[in-house]
């Protein structure tokens, strides 16, 4: 069966021949069934498939290889297979989240326009890129502090979080609160410069 | 050609160039990829919905449908 990505070309091309019929033939639109037609062609199924390449676009930037095809995140990719220790290789390589978006699935925000968010941070992202200056790896750093409730998504409520008795007490609220970062006691999140050297080798 | 007919004709054309960029962007895995589905080809189509709309709510004068 063909994946999502595969309708939504298949539609935007059953719209192009149909746009480039009534392109080259506009009055195929002179009567009334012929104006329904060129309601559907030219406004519905344009808005309709724009909304699914956008959305297959969202979807799209959600995978570890999207976020790696840029050369600055190299060494951020190669902190998921590295043998250094760091949150991001522990996830990854214990499949505490999915690899194929990996990336994703700790820095978005999960919040109702998480997806949204994240995006428009990825279009930051770009700008910086071609028109700011890119930064070298090791000097990027986040937009704001890393929010607990990214990691709290996963871990709140599991076992392995719950039964730890230091985190419980004053240091749950204070983790609830963004008091005290889940970073603070469980850094590194990654490490550029080992990872750079790794990179060479 | 009618002006409308016209009308109608531009629209499909702009369109049809908004959906062939939009399917070029689908495959393109670059994230410029995004960039470039928002800034060209949803422009290209916006500006043949609009007129297309435009050849629906401005008759030109003097031409009856």
């Amino acid at each position: 069966m063909p994946g999502p990505g595969t309708l939504v070309v298949l539609l935007a091309v059953v719209t192009l021949i149909l746009v480039v019929a009534l392109a080259f033939r506009p009055d195929l639109a002179r009567n009334g069934g012929g104006r329904i037609f060129a309601f559907l062609v030219l406004l519905m199924l344009p808005v309709f498939g724009g909304f699914l390449a956008g959305w297959r676009h969202l979807d799209h930037s959600t995978s570890t290889s999207f976020c790696l095809s840029c050369h600055i995140m190299e060494p951020y990719g190669a902190s998921l297979e590295s043998e250094t220790p760091s949150l991001a290789a522990a996830h990854y390589q214990n499949n505490r989240v999915p690899r194929d978006e990996a990336c994703y699935s700790c820095h978005t925000d999960y919040t109702m326009y998480g997806d949204l968010a994240a995006k428009w941070r990825g279009l930051q992202h770009v700008w910086v890129y071609y028109v700011g200056g890119a930064p070298e790896p090791q000097d990027i750093q986040l937009y704001v502090p890393y929010r607990n409730r990214e990691c709290l998504h996963c871990h709140e409520g599991a076992r392995s979080f719950e039964e730890l008795p230091l985190h419980a007490g004053d240091i749950r609220e204070a983790l609830a609160t963004n008091e005290l970062s889940c970073l603070d006691c469980h850094a590194v999140a990654h490490d550029p410069e080992s990872l750079s050297a790794e990179l060479v080798r | 050609m009618r002006p409308r007919l016209n009308r109608l004709s531009l629209a499909g054309m702009l369109i049809a160039a908004g959906i062939l960029v939009e399917v070029v962007t689908l495959y393109w895995g670059h994230p410029m990829a995004f960039l470039v589905f928002m800034f060209v080809a949803s422009p290209l189509k916006l500006a043949g919905i609009m007129v297309y709309l435009s050849s629906l709510l401005l008759p030109p004068r003097g031409v009856s449908y």
